[in-house]
């Protein structure tokens, strides 16, 4: 365990909290289950990947782009669900997931099978980061996804997106357009994986059509769930909970999916809400030692 | 406070021509063949609390949710304060001050009691790109929440998840989320099902305070004893049509609705 | 031409079996079983254990495969759909995906990465004409599948057990308060489509000539797609939708602009198929 190794392994974790902190709006809140979003992810990656290789563009540059380019695909991606719901969504989603795959996988123009290579650190006054700089970087936009989820956990637009995923015909009645909040929350949820997405594109140096595969949205969907649906805090520990798992206890990494499975099934079974979602298990743990009911319980 | 906001937003519509709140004009809506509304007319006035009876399968539900707009009536026309509104979406009507409970109480159980209310004041700001932005736990909303929590005496859960609050309690929030959005009409559907005595009479207690800050009620009740009371006027429907209307007393010595609906020749309760 | 017609029925055939277990769950319970391709490729090592240590015979690890992802299917429901039947609707489809992705690693663990070779001697039908050769592993899938869903239909529709699960396809609780053992039909419910996804798994094992362990993924996706195409629910929907998606991707594919992979194209068909007709083309 070098520095070094301790520090891309943070800097994972951390990509991949951006990515939960997203699927979060979507899942958490309006409660449309993604079992596709690896494929927000590798829109994200994909088009920071063309954009710093083949465009010439930086690092900086590509950025806005490739955000606001995941955001219009996912409001596009999106657009299904004002058709269908529930598990039919969940179908939809796989789908998507496949579907992008299929096509980043059979067009020469993102790279084929062979993906794409040479993505370089990005620069900061004309040199290149290195890792515990990249790290520095990551982590900033960690805070910042975590500045911006924390304010947007205050506002009607949330209130509103969990009135939606809670009971549509309620919500409809309190005034609610839920098929806007729905296209509201892909969108919100497609840029922090957006994000994601380049952050990762960057300090892996390249992109591969099966880095993007059903078993990532099904790893993603793990860490929400398990850390707690709808909960920023929930979010956050489950990804770095089950990210830095197997880092931490190298026996398990052979068993890397069995560990998610398993945990994934007797999660939701045992525990819907997550270890620290509302009423979970370590909520509840929480709330007694500290002996007063938190103030913003189910905020945070 | 609450009842100056409410002066204010009913105020507005008091300069129309047409003194109705509500008018339904040959109203029908069809299921694949089943006739569930089949032709009412209905006029609602200003604070007045009206009584939708029927006896099961009447199709009172149905009409409920045709006047809030999520059903879509085959035909007819509904006219609401003086504006057309039979195309319009539910959350438009919500909007235009059309507010409603449910038969099976539908709680956003995984927000607090507070949250519930708030989702309810936010009516008005709902589905625009501002409501991403703005914090709704500003102080002044917030004591507009309390307000509304207060009045339907739900103060001490105030922090609670409503997944864990029993039926009775979540009937008043129910209520309570509906006040929150300012409405110039509201409609409850069966409010008292499934309440023991006590938890009744605060009810009737509650739609009484309500009416008396100048909000219409239509109610939907199967407790005789309850809607008698409430209501200042009574429609009984049968088979999707309107059967009966007038003073309580009228109906319940209406002929045909003891027939159809009471059952048994004098009797004050049915089912 | 005709030759890859064949071929694509044969496949669809699995398509078929795989989604008329899916089916059956989700006109019974309304869950999206996603654990079901586990007891595809459980079927197929059952059976592959049964050659390597029993006896060489098709029909015996044919046999043993179906009974075996019979048990573990009802296993299934039992700890894991039930307690969750009453929850939100994507808590079973969670914890079933869980179930899929622990089991495809279980048999990574068991069994090694490596495909193994499934070689078994039976005698059957074939078929060879001049262009057109339909071998006895085809002409058994082939029979085998119009064998299943003949019995199917004929015991849905003319049976007391058929009745009853029609009965609990209706409305589960009206169904239990008439007296009907609703457990029992769940149970025999969750039995008869695993069982016909473990036998899916040996005979597209013995086609293929190959069992690994994520051998289930690609037919458990496609047989979503299936399901979709064949409306929720029904049972003849499953197995026409089946062969016609296989042929589908078959023609598609060989189109210059198509030539995604076919799991693309599958999807492809399935998420437009969803926007236009939200319930699945025979959707009831």
């Amino acid at each position: 365990m070098t520095f070094g190794y301790i520090l891309s392994i943070c800097t994972f974790a951390s990509i991949y909290a951006i990515l939960i902190l997203g699927l979060n709006i979507l899942t958490g809140y309006t409660k449309q289950v993604s079992l596709g979003h690896a494929a927000f992810f590798a829109i994200g990656a994909y088009t920071q990947a063309l954009l710093v290789t083949k465009a010439g563009l930086t690092f900086w540059s590509a950025l806005p782009l490739s955000i606001a380019l995941s955001m219009t695909i996912g409001v596009i991606m999106g657009l299904p669900s004002l058709r269908v719901s529930d598990d039919f969504l969940v179908l939809t989603t796989i789908g998507l997931n496949f579907i992008v795959m299929g096509i980043t996988e059979y067009f020469d123009f993102f790279g084929g099978a062979m993906g794409i290579i040479g993505i370089t650190m990005p620069t900061l006054w004309g040199r290149p980061l290195s890792t515990s700089g990249y790290f520095a970087i990551t982590a900033l936009f960690l805070m910042l996804a975590l500045c911006v989820s924390y304010l947007f956990s205050r506002t009607w637009g949330r209130l509103a997106m969990e009135a939606t995923g809670e009971d549509e015909e309620a919500a409809q009645s309190l005034g609610i357009n839920t098929a806007l909040y729905k296209i509201y929350a892909f969108a919100l949820s497609s840029t922090f994986t957006g994000l994601a997405g380049v952050l990762w594109a960057h300090s892996i140096g390249s992109v591969f059509p099966r880095n993007f595969s059903f078993e990532m949205s099904v790893l993603f969907l793990s860490m929400l769930v398990f850390g707690g649906l709808g909960t920023i805090r929930g979010a956050i520990f489950g990804a770095f909970f089950l990210y830095l798992l197997p880092e931490c206890f190298r026996f398990i990494e052979n068993y890397r999916m069995l560990v998610y499975g398993a945990l994934l099934t007797m999660i939701v079974i045992l525990q819907p809400n997550g270890m620290l979602g509302r009423g979970g298990l370590l909520d509840r743990c929480f709330s007694k030692l500290t002996k007063k009911k938190a103030e913003n319980q189910g905020i945070l | 406070m609450l009842l100056q906001t409410h002066e204010k937003e009913s105020g507005k519509p008091r300069n129309f021509v047409d003194k109705n709140v509500l008018s339904l004009k040959d109203v029908k809506k069809h299921f694949e063949g089943l006739k569930a509304v089949d032709g009412v007319d209905m006029t609602l006035n200003e604070t007045e609390i009206l009584g939708l009876i029927g006896p099961n399968g009447a199709g009172k539900t149905t009409l409920l949710n045709v006047i809030s707009g999520l059903l879509m009536p085959n035909e007819g026309e509904i006219v609401f304060r003086g504006m057309n509104i039979t195309s319009l979406p539910a959350f438009k009507r919500a909007k235009l001050g059309i507010a409603r409970t449910f038969q099976i109480a539908k709680p956003f159980g995984l927000l607090t009691v507070e949250e519930n209310i708030l989702v309810g004041l936010g009516c008005k700001l709902h589905g625009s790109i501002s409501s991403l932005f703005q914090n709704c736990r500003k102080k002044e909303i917030l004591q507009k929440a309390r307000e509304i929590i207060n009045l339907i005496g739900l103060y001490g859960y105030k922090d609670q998840l409503t997944s864990s609050l029993p039926i009775g309690l979540l009937r008043k929030l129910e209520i309570g989320r509906a006040l929150a959005t300012y409405p110039s009409l509201l409609l409850l559907d069966e409010p008292a099902a499934g309440l023991n005595n006590q938890e009744r009479n605060e009810l009737s207690e509650l739609v009484r305070k309500i009416r008396e800050k100048g909000i219409p009620i239509i109610l939907i009740e199967h407790t005789m004893s309850f809607v008698m009371n409430l209501s200042d006027r009574i429609v009984v429907l049968h088979r999707g049509r309107k059967i009966a209307e007038g003073s309580p007393s009228d109906v319940a010595n209406d002929p045909l609705v003891i027939e159809v609906y009471l059952g048994r020749k004098g009797g004050k309760h049915a089912s | 031409m005709l030759q890859i017609l064949v071929d694509a029925i044969v496949l669809g055939c699995s398509y078929a079996l795989m989604a008329v277990g899916l089916n059956m769950v989700y006109g019974l319970l309304r869950i999206i079983h996603v654990a079901h391709a586990a007891l595809y490729t459980l079927g197929a090592y059952v059976g592959l254990y049964c050659l390597y240590h029993f006896s060489s015979s098709l029909w015996l690890s044919l046999i043993f495969g179906a009974i075996f992802s019979a048990l573990i299917g009802t296993l299934m429901y039992r700890i894991i759909y039930n307690p969750v039947l009453t929850a939100p609707r994507y808590v079973p489809l969670i914890a079933g995906a869980g179930v899929f992705i622990a089991s495809q690693e279980i048999f990574r663990l068991l069994a090694g990465p490596y495909p193994y070779p499934f070689n078994a001697s039976f005698k059957f039908l074939s078929l060879t004409h001049s262009h057109l050769r339909i071998t006895e592993t085809q002409m058994l899938i082939i029979t085998f599948m119009i064998g299943a869903f003949l019995c199917l239909y004929l015991v849905i529709n003319n049976t007391n057990l058929g009745m009853m699960w029609r009965a609990c396809t209706q409305d589960m609780e009206l169904a239990a308060s008439s007296g009907i053992n609703v457990n029992l039909i769940i149970a025999v419910n969750f039995m008869i489509g695993s069982a016909l996804a473990g036998s899916a798994g040996v005979l597209m094992a013995l086609y293929r000539n190959s069992v690994f362990p994520t051998m289930g993924a690609m037919v458990s996706y496609k047989a979503f797609v299936v399901v979709v195409l064949g409306g929720f629910g029904s049972i003849p929907g499953a197995a026409i939708a089946g062969i016609l998606l296989a042929v589908a991707e078959s023609l598609l594919g060989m189109v210059p602009l198509f030539n995604l992979p076919r799991e693309a194209i599958a999807f492809l068909v399935m998420v437009l198929v969803l926007m236009f007709k939200p319930k699945g083309l025979f959707g009831r």
